[in-house]
């Protein structure tokens, strides 16, 4: 059944497994996320993008992604270089519009294991002796 | 002959409960919850929250841990422990 907030927001109550949800139309969800500083793009889910079992996971699997793409130092057009995804594709993944594929985050990981591996190995060979003061 | 307990080099194979037991261990170390709440039917993206991402990382540890090469499509299916474990037998043998 459809409520009205006093500003005349259109809305809907709905318990799902005791957890009660808002339903408001997603312009006027748009204009909250917009009033509350919050980038509306970025929460979006590519609709055609989500499958069962999948549809929660897009923003804190991209989140999850960024962090560790930038803990591995690379960045997003050298992951997507070195794991051979398309660099649209990576920056669709990270700003939580489509929802990877398995191969895709696996080579993802892979990449990110490489790099931090490579960085790793670069310490140990090269360290980079104290200084002393001049 | 060989046996049905041994692969192709001979090697004698781990039981399925072993694998079993390794692989609740596996997912209880990554996922923090308690051993004894894993079951073969629990399901790692629909009772644990899992994402693309930790299967993945679990599915990376496997590999390392058993040796073995998953083929990606098999991930599609398999996200309950109790395929998982049939799917790292099946490539054990």
């Amino acid at each position: 059944m459809a409520r009205k907030t006093r500003q005349g927001i259109e809305y809907q109550l709905l318990e799902l497994g005791g957890v009660r949800y808002v339903i408001v139309r997603e312009s006027i969800f748009e204009q909250l996320c917009r009033r509350a500083h919050m980038n509306w793009q970025e929460l979006t889910v590519n609709k055609e993008e989500l499958k069962p079992g999948l549809d929660l996971d897009g923003p804190s699997l991209a989140e999850k992604l960024i962090r560790r793409r930038v803990a591995s130092g690379l960045s997003q057009a050298e992951l997507a270089r070195r794991a051979g995804v398309r660099p649209e594709t990576l920056n669709r993944i990270e700003r939580g519009r489509t929802t990877p594929d398995f191969a895709t985050v696996r080579k993802l990981v892979i990449a990110m294991n490489t790099a931090e591996r490579d960085h790793a190995a670069q310490t140990i060979s090269k360290p980079h002796g104290i200084r002393s003061p001049e | 002959m060989m046996s049905a307990k041994t692969d192709r080099r001979g090697e004698t194979l781990p039981s399925r409960d072993f694998v079993l037991a390794e692989i609740k261990q596996m997912v209880a170390k990554q996922n923090g919850v308690a051993l004894a709440t894993l079951e073969e039917d629990t399901d790692l993206m629909a009772d644990l929250g899992y994402d693309s991402l930790d299967v993945v990382e679990l599915v990376m540890s496997l590999e390392e841990h058993f040796n073995i090469v998953v083929p990606e499509e098999t991930l599609d299916k398999a996200t309950t422990i109790g395929r998982i474990t049939d799917t790292v037998i099946e490539l054990l043998r």
